[in-house]
């Protein structure tokens, strides 16, 4: 018997061996092989790259006026549908080579951020242990200058007027929440940068800011039902039959 | 009428293709780009992560607030998990610092435009001014051949086997003199794109508040607080009025004037001037540096080139000695 697991043991210690051997050999030879085909595509790249600047040698004399002109349709192009399209003559970009719309640059000094974005979304959440919490979407503590003008530029475009897109940020704010919320209100209000002081609506900093912060509507955490604010008479909220579910 | 067609043929063609490369001005322009693209590259990294909770295809199950569209090139539409987001943006780091050095600067050129793309499929939402200006330099500098100055190809103390552009075929050698008088072309089309730029730009400020010269006592242009409050300036408001005018034309003049050769160097200071005050008045200094630096393709080639030599010649003193 002993001889029998001896005989097996040196079996398995062989094969073991081997295994490891074949291993190695085949992993050389898979980088041999790996590194060969690199260069043997670098070096047909780089074939292609000289048969390509011959051929553009060879015929240069042919293809520099077409290409001029290539070059002109393009500058015309982008003169007339700055970034794909041309308000005046009613042109959208989905009706024009789509290349065109990256290439868009509203205003030579960049003041088109500060003129566009200024909307975001607040909210304040009064929590089941008689606490009132505040924050944004999206983050509003956001540094350096460039990441502030994307996030409003970014809030501008999700604080969009419609009540279904507010029911939206509603259900992301809540199914994020880790306990119901007795009561939550949202608002759209405007972002201020101020050299690195972010002045929220609520702190009194901003008195302006306050006035302008506009009521979206009102979650009832009991009942789970969203009530927006009537467009154009907040006094009178009208109710959404749709009920909200907390995960 | 032959001999007149042939000349005008002649002439269009000596336009676009006949003047010498400037070799120094897409060495700057390269060299500025890549590093303004490196700010915003390393800015992106904060929200590499969260825009897609947010904005995009995030977390299963819970719902975007904006979806993104589907394109091929957007590399990070393929990516879930963010270590896998992590090492694509240090691949797009990589790319922007080689391109900054000046090694294979049009293929890394391609690549930093291919990843642009990404970013502008990945959060469309986050997208300013200032990545479509990116975009067109990139486009721009993926033609040009921009690595013949301020590049590790001219590094002298390397010896040259060890030179990045060693290569016994040469295919790669971008120190070598273009035969095919390629250099100019892609320039011509900078200048002539930036023209078209500010001239949509001025155009684009033909509305109310500008004609009526008001259009700076914007509340969103009050807002940011510059450290030169514009308010301050209420007890003479024809000071605000005339910068406004002054803005409008200089965008709607300056495409034009900048072609004169005699008042070129004079536009291109308004130029500095304008650009310098957007950016520290309403701290805009990515966008606006961008436009100085490609502004730099104007700059007649020798006078350029003799900047650059002088720059050269300050530095490498004590590398001309170990030679």
């Amino acid at each position: 018997m002993d001889r029998i697991l001896d005989y097996l043991a040196r079996l398995m210690d062989a094969f073991l061996r081997w295994l490891v051997r074949m291993t190695a050999e085949l992993s050389r030879a898979f980088l041999i092989w790996l590194i060969a085909k690199t260069q043997a595509l670098v070096e047909l790249t780089a074939t292609l790259v000289n048969i390509l600047r011959s051929l553009i040698a060879q015929y240069w004399h042919f293809l520099r006026g077409p290409l001029s002109v290539l070059a002109v349709a393009h500058l015309v192009l982008v003169l007339l549908f700055p970034g794909g399209e041309n308000h005046w003559l009613g042109i959208k970009r989905n009706t024009l080579p789509s290349y065109l719309s990256w290439f868009s640059i509203p205003d030579a000094l960049g003041l088109d951020p500060l003129l566009e974005g200024e909307r975001f979304y607040a909210y304040k959440i009064y929590t089941q242990d008689d606490e009132m919490v505040t924050g944004s979407i999206p983050n509003a503590t956001v540094r350096p200058k460039l990441r502030h003008d994307r996030w409003i530029h970014a809030g501008h475009l999700i604080a969009g007027t419609t009540s279904p897109q507010h029911e939206k940020v509603l259900d992301y704010i809540v199914q994020r929440l880790p306990v119901p919320p007795v009561r939550l209100e949202l608002f759209k209000v405007r972002w201020r940068w101020d050299r690195n002081t972010l002045f929220t609506p609520w702190n009194g900093e901003w008195p302006s800011t306050q006035q302008e912060a506009e009521l979206l509507g009102t979650y009832n955490g009991m009942t789970r039902v969203w009530t927006p604010v009537q467009v154009g008479n907040a006094a009178a909220p009208e109710k959404s039959a749709k009920k909200k579910g907390v995960k | 009428m032959k001999v007149l067609l042939k000349h005008m043929q002649q002439t269009w063609l000596n336009y676009w293709f006949s003047p010498p490369d400037p070799t120094a001005q897409w060495a700057v322009i390269r060299l500025g780009t890549a590093l303004v693209l490196l700010y915003v590259l390393f800015v992106r990294s904060y929200d590499l992560v969260w825009p897609l909770s947010l904005l995009g295809e995030g977390e299963p199950g819970l719902p975007p607030l904006l979806p993104s569209p589907d394109f091929p090139l957007a590399l990070f539409g393929w990516i879930l998990r963010p270590w896998w987001l992590w090492g694509v943006h240090s691949v797009a780091l990589l790319a922007a610092f080689l391109m900054m050095l000046g090694v294979f600067p049009r293929v890394m050129a391609i690549l930093s435009l291919v990843f642009q793309f990404s970013y502008a499929h990945q959060s469309p939402a986050l997208l300013l001014g200032l990545d479509y200006l990116l975009i067109t330099a990139l486009c721009y500098l993926s033609l040009a051949p921009s690595s013949a100055m301020l590049s590790l190809y001219q590094v002298p103390p390397l010896p040259p086997y060890m030179r990045i552009s060693y290569n016994p075929h040469r295919v790669w050698d971008e120190t070598a003199t273009p035969s095919l008088s390629w250099g100019a072309f892609p320039a011509r089309l900078l200048q002539l794109h930036l023209s078209v730029i500010y001239l949509n730009s001025g155009l684009g400020l033909l509305g109310g508040d500008w004609l009526a010269g008001q259009a700076l006592w914007h509340p969103k242009l009050q807002d940011p607080a510059p450290p030169v409050a514009l308010a301050t300036l209420e007890t003479g408001p024809w000071i605000i009025s005339l910068i406004t005018y002054a803005l409008l034309l200089f965008e709607l003049f300056y495409p034009v004037l900048v072609w004169v050769r005699p008042v070129r160097y004079l536009c291109l200071s308004l130029m500095l001037v304008a650009h310098l005050s957007a950016a520290i008045l309403w701290d805009l200094v990515p966008f606006n540096l961008l436009m100085i630096i490609l502004n730099i393709i104007y700059i007649p080639r020798e006078h350029m080139q003799a900047v650059v030599k002088g720059i050269r010649s300050l530095i490498p003193a004590t590398v001309a000695e170990r030679r």
